[in-house]
């Protein structure tokens, strides 16, 4: 519970804000509404993956090879 | 007819042969571009005096005996995120057209050189080639030739453009979630998207690294398979290319298919396209005698996954003109590119895990199949402003319908065949010929057959047709 009270609302604008800021990006309120609303939008499309059950331990070497 | 319209083959034995001089092909070419290229707004920019420089090279080559390589005199152009040498690379970008000409060319673009064809121009796309339309907001939207107030299809729709129009009879895009697929099946040309690190990519402007692949559009498999045996090879210059053998193609064309198995997935590649798009499909599949295949339950992630990567490292590679010059981008996809930003970084880890095992899932997928045919999109080229279509009574924005069946297969890297068909409505369709890692050959050869047995045609857009 600890982890879920400290854990980020990725959906918010403060969220939005703090990360754009880190990258050095310091947007109007109303550009930063949009890029809410696509980072949204993302968040509905990534679902499936974030839903999607992965075996444990799998590493990411070789990930470019096909 | 003007020689500029003949295809790449046909182009190159009249030079070889000296039936026709390399001068003469560039400046026919030339004089089309001039004369059609305002219908269709292909071009960037048309590189005359390099290309008449280069031909006249060529004719010098021939006259003292030499050979000038298998593409003499054939012209071509190239989407805007390749180097040439002397041109501004301008990736449909208003501020990457600040930068300085480039110092030299990329490497698939020396290689075509140096196969004896001769560069006119660089082309239209989407800004830094995010998007399917080529309606760029700095260089004008580029339409598609069968019906103007349709789109060519993105992100390098100024290349299919520009061979369905009989510009060029050869042209160089790049595909990251299906932007040569999606204009190769839009305009009704041929596109090849070889294997992820078959060909390089150094000297070319990333979108997204982890997918991007550069390829050639034609008018004939033959001239598809003579431009790709002509980019291959090793390049140290390219982190990921692959330093594996060359694989000729164009003088295996004629093998045919014999011996190859086929088949055509159900399921998700099924599922909502519209009627032309489906027959397409079928018609394929019965000329290929190919098998239905089940599909493994995990292509919406495999999407998602590819959208995930997409939108993280666009930004990444996008960062410092983000940073600088945001009111410089395309409103269209400037929040795009920013909602990259946000992604937590789990998300991409798992995004690229999934990857990792999807490649798993995909050589048992694959195991007993050799070349899987596919839809390209849902629908045919939507029009100008269109924001929707109807499949199957269901209303879908483009937006997400558009990269459906060309997106998930981002994350495999597996070489693909756009090969496209006549429809009873008079616009193009196509079908995806996708294969197994590094057997571009077998895609080809499928890809003739299908020609060969007049299924798959690419011809010049009727209004475009030389007298």
């Amino acid at each position: 519970m600890a982890d879920d009270a400290a854990a980020p609302d990725t959906q918010s604008e403060a969220y939005a804000r703090e990360m754009l800021a880190l990258n050095g990006i310091v947007l109007s309120p109303a550009d930063l509404a949009l890029v809410v609303e696509e980072f949204r939008r993302l968040q509905d499309i990534a679902a499936p993956l974030l839903r999607h059950e992965l075996p444990d331990r799998l590493d990411l070497a070789g990930v470019f090879k096909p | 007819v003007t020689l500029a319209v003949l295809d790449a083959g046909e182009i190159a034995s009249r030079v070889r042969a000296r039936q026709a001089s390399a001068r003469e092909v560039v400046d026919a070419a030339l004089a089309r571009v001039t004369a059609l290229d305002p219908k269709v707004r292909a071009f960037s920019e048309v590189t005359a005096a390099l290309a008449r420089r280069d031909a006249e090279r060529i004719d010098k080559v021939l006259a003292s005996g030499g050979d000038p390589g298998p593409l003499a005199g054939v012209p071509f152009a190239v989407k805007d995120l390749y180097d040439v040498a002397g041109i501004v690379t301008r990736s449909g970008s208003k501020i990457h057209a600040e930068r300085a000409p480039a110092r030299s060319s990329a490497t698939v673009v020396e290689r075509l050189m140096q196969a004896g064809a001769v560069l006119i121009g660089t082309l239209n796309m989407e800004e830094y080639a995010y998007g399917f339309h080529t309606d760029n907001p700095h260089f004008g939207r580029t339409l598609n030739p069968h019906d103007l107030t349709r789109t060519a299809g993105g992100s390098s729709g100024g290349s299919a453009a520009a061979v369905a129009a009989g510009l060029v009879p050869l042209a160089l895009g790049s595909d990251t979630n299906g932007s040569i697929r999606v204009p190769a099946a839009f305009c009704g040309v041929f596109g090849l998207k070889p294997t992820f690190g078959r060909l390089s990519r150094a000297g070319t402007v990333l979108f997204v690294s982890s997918f991007d692949h550069v390829g050639p559009f034609a008018r004939s498999v033959a001239d598809l398979a003579g431009a790709y045996d002509a980019m291959q090879g090793y390049d140290p210059a390219d982190p990921l290319c692959a330093d594996i053998a060359r694989s000729e193609t164009a003088s295996r064309l004629a093998l045919g298919i014999a011996g190859l198995e086929f088949g055509v997935p159900g399921g998700y590649f099924g599922d909502l396209l519209d009627e032309p798009c489906r027959r397409a499909v079928a018609t394929v599949a019965k000329a290929l005698g190919a098998r239905a295949v089940e599909t493994p339950d995990c292509i919406d992630a495999a999407r998602a996954a590819a959208f995930v990567i997409t939108s993280v490292e666009a930004m990444n590679e996008r960062a410092h003109e983000l940073r600088t010059r945001f009111a410089d981008f395309d409103p269209k996809t400037r929040y795009r590119f920013l909602a990259g930003a946000l992604v937590p970084g789990p998300w991409y880890a798992r995004a690229q895990q999934f990857r990792r095992w999807f490649a798993g899932e995909a050589a048992r997928w694959f195991a007993n199949v050799d070349v899987m045919v596919m839809p390209v999109a849902p629908v045919q080229a939507p029009q100008f402003g269109q924001a929707d279509a109807i499949i199957d009574g269901r209303r879908m924005p483009l937006r997400l319908l558009l990269g459906r069946f060309v997106q998930p297969l981002a994350l495999l890297g597996y070489p693909i065949v756009v090969a496209p068909l006549a429809s009873a409505n008079g616009l193009p369709v196509a079908v995806q010929l996708v294969g197994r890692p590094f057997e571009e050959e077998k895609l080809l050869r499928t890809a003739a057959h299908l020609e060969r047995a007049g299924v798959a045609r690419a011809a010049i857009a009727k209004d475009f047709v030389a007298p």
